[in-house]
């Protein structure tokens, strides 16, 4: 049973004038160090570099309705924090996972961005968890 | 069961949405032969075979605003957007170590069925790990 998927792509939204961005890799690296998902997805545990994390905005938006979780809830006592972050930067777009949790939302925060703003998706969890627990998130780009 | 799923690629619903298309790869192939980013992101060396860079757009549309980014390398690197397999106007040149780059003046229509992919020509072998990445604006028509 796959409870909680983000496969590849593509412009979505109710309206039709909302387009998503995604995020994915393995596992969450087994480190408590800062780490990058992957922009859309790569068959690799997080990445301690940003650059493949980053997306390039060719339009000004909003980002809005950041969901993440795994194919399985973070155990271990383990919290994990995701955090939506453009040009480098950490953004008030974020959801921490709790130990036993497996999904979450942040509806609450947006953010602004402009063309040429390159936007990334950051993870750090409390303790090392190495499971493969394909670790994703995605979130609204509405222009 | 699935409780949350969001599969590919998604619709691209009434006219004159934008959405991005995007590209990825760990390095650029270390060739000075046209490569190519992988459809949507892949972590390994630039392609020789296009196929693999391929994005086939549902609904006719425009493509613009060519954007790269990549770590910094110093052979100067050109993105090419092609259209089943022909290059476009929608083109790009990251001067030596330059990490990021912009086509705003060119665009290219599609039809229903085109099938999108971007090229990469490096002026000399790299074979660095620099995660090269594009993204274009589709607008549907």
């Amino acid at each position: 049973m796959t409870a909680f998927t983000i496969d590849n792509v593509g412009p979505t939204g109710a309206n039709g004038a909302a387009a998503l961005l995604s995020w994915r890799a393995v596992n969450y690296g087994g480190t408590t160090s800062q780490r990058f998902l992957f922009r859309r997805y790569v068959d690799l545990a997080v990445s301690a570099v940003e650059t493949p994390s980053k997306t390039p905005i060719s339009t000004a938006g909003v980002l809005r309705n950041l969901l993440v979780g795994g194919d399985a809830a973070i155990g271990g006592g383990v919290s994990a924090t995701y955090t939506v972050r453009v040009n480098g930067v950490d953004t008030a777009l974020t959801v921490t996972l709790s130990s036993g949790t497996q999904s979450g939302s942040d509806t609450t925060h947006s953010v602004s961005v402009s063309p040429g703003d390159q936007v990334s998706l950051s993870t750090l969890t409390s303790g090392t968890n190495g499971s493969n627990m394909f670790p994703a998130a995605a979130l609204e780009f509405a222009p | 069961m699935t409780a949350f799923t969001v599969n590919a690629p998604g619709a691209m619903g009434s006219n004159g949405v934008s959405a991005p298309l995007e590209w990825g790869a760990q390095d650029y192939g270390n060739s000075t032969s046209a490569r190519f980013l992988y459809a949507w992101n892949n972590h390994a060396s630039g392609s020789s075979t296009e196929a693999q860079s391929e994005i086939v757009v549902p609904v006719p549309g425009t493509l613009r605003n060519l954007r790269a980014l990549a770590d910094a390398i110093t052979p100067t690197v050109v993105y090419t957007i092609r259209v089943n397999g022909v290059d476009t106007t929608i083109t790009l040149s990251l001067a030596t170590l330059a990490t990021s780059g912009l086509d705003s003046a060119h665009t290219a229509a599609l039809a229903q069925g085109d099938v999108v992919t971007l090229k990469t020509v490096t002026s000399s072998a790299d074979s660095n790990v620099v995660y090269p990445g594009a993204a274009v604006e589709f607008v549907t028509s």
